[in-house]
């Protein structure tokens, strides 16, 4: 993304007359500058018209989440472009990988990355100069989809740029809570004039630009860092009193000290945070005009306040406790047929991003038989790691059978730029371990790995006690396919050749009753760039045939020291990548996966193929 | 909803509380127009899909209460604006002046490379007019910005309005992503550029 701007990109600042701007807005007319403790005269907009707001707010954020699809289909088509490379740029095609030159096609050079290219894969622009300009097809579909997605005018891939509803005192929406509990008080200091959100966006956008300079390793990547962080310094710039202004609650945030983690800071109905991106001087309501603070967070069911949810409620996430715990209750409505799920919260989630936070959500699956026709999911919360989504999520048609025979995986994830959504961490609920009509609360740790037994230290005693007595993995550890993996240590070329040639039985995760499958092969750690690759999708099926080959560049003794991740997902165009099920093969490993991982250093130059069981563990990020 | 498109461009009318704002919209998205006076409450929006140069552009018009007390909420939607029409009301001498702090509004809170326009609607009420527009001209030639008288009321200059703003925005778009040329180009171009803003404005004024 990194062709010349140009003085296109810093636009002169000489519109309009001087004379004319450099006087002073009237009073009432400057949104910026207002203390907080002399509001506008009528600021108050009573709780009809909040909820008026809060609908077109609803309504933007629906037509906002299509628009966000219809970018991740553009990138993730460009993202199979960039793989599907197949010359040097150099001496053949950059895209085909047919001879160039005088012996072969005519070649020519794109103006964006600069390879060479065959005039069959290149594009002639059409160009108000002039000579004209060639791009290959990557390069002039990467124009195509900053154009499209609106980042030619962002200068970056517009996050929702909408405003957070407005809390309405009557209102059962919840704003989630300050999310400052984890940042450093002394941080929020230094920067007390700079929104919280704007350091969220500005953050989200550095990941966001390095996720777009990931797969065209050959451009610096820092001259786009340099370009966001530009703009982004620059409109932060632009508004460096409108926070600490408008919205009183971030001053209060900052300077307030931190209590014991395990006390949730005060609610305060004056903090929706904009953390949306780019809403620039997103809307608060001034401290006098907030609904008057109810003292805790409304919850649309309030759990029963028996002694093991005083215990559940107090429990505080330990350092231990690396992924977070999720607080949620379960109903089964009998006479509806229907299973209430309430997300509750979640506490210490584990940092996803790059400001040290999250955007986590919750997606449910009833399993066995995942299929998109019974995913859930909550909205997402963003820019923190304690999200309070308080939904309730309806499962309609639950029979008395399914409830002996079905578990409820609920899996908590980051959601991130075109869907490229990060798994956090998940907990599953036999059903059977309701019973009918009685609401059952839990708190638990989530995590990665099924565990075969406990990992001892995580979470204070009565969460533990509650997550073990409430999760029965033994019976529970649905069939997610098995994979046939080739393993051979090649010599000759000096590196480790990864086979993927089939999977089988796999999880159907859509609702057609299959999945889309592709697998990731991740050699760790410390292999940087070059440890990850990936298979093409296969469409539509449970019992995909990749063939595929993966080279890894590694002296043999080092390759004692790595173990392989090898995972199983589910591709979903512009939403998140089911993850279906992994393996991981090393000297760490046990059993089947030990046993080829050994035979496969100890014979060189031998290709040793074995199947592998696919299970729910240790997921790479959906990256 | 499988309507697709090409480019989404997002618009914001602004202007003071009675000027027309809601009816010029609505003229534009539905072809209708309602006499009675309903104050619009913080923000709402309308989408309407035009076609420009054989590309299919969604626009999202936002529209904003012109009352102060929703100023900080309405300012929130400036940033995420490519366009903003600034709409007066040629029967009130006040919502003209005002013209100018909105402008300012844009200048502190709007993207730096946002489109503008001036349009002086209610163009229908000759016989109450207190701005001539003359002096809506000169206004906009000051700020170089392009200018229309609008009735929404009698469907006058609504679509071209809005179509010179996606124009112009579509302008911009291409010149961007088509035209950046080489390094060390940087200089000229800007130069050149600001010629043709120019030159395009004067264009449109005599419309």
């Amino acid at each position: 993304f990194t062709w010349n701007l140009g003085a296109d990109w810093k636009e002169p600042t000489s519109r309009g007359n001087g004379k004319l701007r450099k006087q002073p807005l009237p009073a009432g007319w400057s949104v910026r500058g207002n203390p907080p403790e002399r509001p506008r005269k009528n600021e108050e907009l009573t709780d009809e018209e909040k909820e008026i707001i809060n609908r077109v707010i609803v309504r933007a954020e629906k037509m906002e989440e299509m628009e966000q699809e219809r970018i991740g289909r553009l990138m993730n088509r460009l993202e199979d472009m960039r793989r599907n490379v197949a010359g040097d740029g150099v001496n053949r095609c950059i895209l085909c990988g047919e001879q160039l030159g005088h012996l072969g096609s005519a070649c020519v050079v794109c103006e964006d990355c600069k390879k060479n290219v065959c005039t069959k894969c290149g594009v002639e622009a059409t160009n108000s100069r002039p000579h004209s300009i060639w791009l290959c097809k990557i390069c002039s579909e990467q124009r195509e989809v900053w154009k499209r997605s609106g980042a030619w005018f962002f200068k970056g891939l517009p996050k929702q740029v909408l405003p957070q509803p407005m809390p309405v005192s009557k209102n059962k929406q919840v704003p989630s809570e300050p999310a400052s509990s984890e940042t450093p008080v002394q941080g929020l200091k230094l920067h007390s004039r700079t929104p919280t959100r704007g350091r969220g966006r500005l953050s989200s956008l550095l990941s966001r630009s390095q996720s777009l300079t990931r797969s065209d390793g050959e451009r610096a990547p820092q001259e786009h860092l340099f370009i966001f962080l530009h703009l982004e310094l620059r409109s932060l710039g632009l508004h460096p009193t409108s926070s600490g202004s408008l919205c009183p609650a971030f001053s209060w945030t900052a300077s307030q000290p931190m209590g014991p983690p395990q006390t949730d800071p005060p609610y305060s109905a004056a903090a929706p945070r904009d953390e949306r991106g780019g809403g620039g001087g997103g809307y608060a309501m001034p401290a006098t005009a907030a609904p008057p603070a109810p003292p805790a967070p409304v919850r649309p069911q309030p759990p029963p306040q028996d002694e093991e949810d005083d215990e559940a409620n107090s429990y505080d996430s330990d350092e231990a406790t690396t992924l977070g715990a999720l607080e949620f209750s379960l109903l089964y409505d009998q006479d509806n047929s229907s299973l209430h799920c309430t997300l509750i919260r979640a506490k210490g989630l584990k940092p996803m991003d790059s400001n040290g936070l999250a955007d986590p959500y919750v997606k449910l699956h009833l399993l066995p038989g995942a299929s998109k026709s019974n995913k859930l999911r909550t909205k997402t919360l963003r820019n923190t790691r304690n999200p309070i989504w308080n939904e309730t999520l309806v499962y309609h048609g639950i029979t008395d059978e399914d409830m002996q025979r079905k578990t409820l995986r609920v899996s908590v994830c980051d959601e991130d730029k075109f869907g490229h959504n990060e798994f956090i961490g998940e907990t599953r609920v036999s059903l059977k371990k309701l019973k009918p009509n009685q609401k059952k609360n839990f708190n638990i740790c989530l995590e990665r790995v099924i565990p075969m037994k406990r990992a001892g230290t995580a979470g204070s005693v009565r969460g533990m006690a509650l997550y073990e007595e409430e999760v029965d993995r033994g019976g529970d550890v649905e069939e997610r396919g098995k994979i046939l993996v080739s393993l051979m240590y090649s010599t000759q070329q000096g590196g480790l050749i990864v086979g993927i040639e089939r999977c089988v039985h796999l999880a159907a995760m859509d609702a057609n009753g299959y999945s889309d499958p592709f697998v990731k092969l991740w050699l760790k750690p410390d292999m940087g760039k070059k440890a990850k690759h990936k298979t093409q999708i296969k469409k539509k099926t449970l019992n995909p045939e990749f063939n595929e080959e993966f080279f890894y560049d590694i002296k043999h003794s080092d390759l004692a020291k790595k173990s392989l991740d090898i995972s199983v997902w589910d591709y979903d165009i512009g939403k998140s990548n089911d993850y279906i099920g992994g393996c991981q093969l090393g000297i760490t490993a046990k059993g089947e996966r030990l046993k080829h991982w050994y035979e496969c250093l100890k014979n060189k130059d031998k290709k040793i193929e074995r199947w592998h069981n696919l299970q729910n563990e240790n997921h790479i990020s959906s990256d | 909803m499988a309507k697709t498109y090409d480019y989404l461009f997002k618009l914001l009318l602004i202007g003071d509380s009675g000027v027309g704002k809601t009816c010029l919209l609505f003229r534009f998205s539905e072809d209708a127009f309602n006499t009675t006076f309903i104050s619009t409450i913080g923000i709402d929006f309308k989408i309407r899909t035009i076609e420009l140069d054989g590309k299919k552009i969604k626009l999202q018009i936002w529209d904003t209460a012109g009352q102060e007390r929703f100023r900080t909420i309405t300012t929130a939607y400036y940033r995420g604006a490519m366009g903003i029409m600034l709409v007066y009301d040629i029967t009130n001498d006040k919502s003209f002046d005002n013209i100018k702090n909105w402008i300012r509004n844009i200048e502190e809170h709007a993207s730096s490379d946002v489109e503008r326009m001036i349009l002086g609607n209610k163009c229908d009420m000759n016989e109450k007019r207190q701005v001539s527009k003359e002096k809506g001209e000169k206004l906009a030639i000051d700020y170089g910005i392009k200018f229309l008288e609008t009735s929404a009321k009698s469907s006058i200059n609504v679509e071209e309005a809005f179509f010179t703003l996606a124009r112009d925005i579509m302008t911009k778009l291409n010149r961007k992503m088509n035209d950046n040329s080489s390094p060390g180009a940087g200089g000229p171009v800007k130069i050149t550029e600001n010629r043709s803003k120019k030159s395009s404005f004067f264009r449109c004024t005599l419309l």
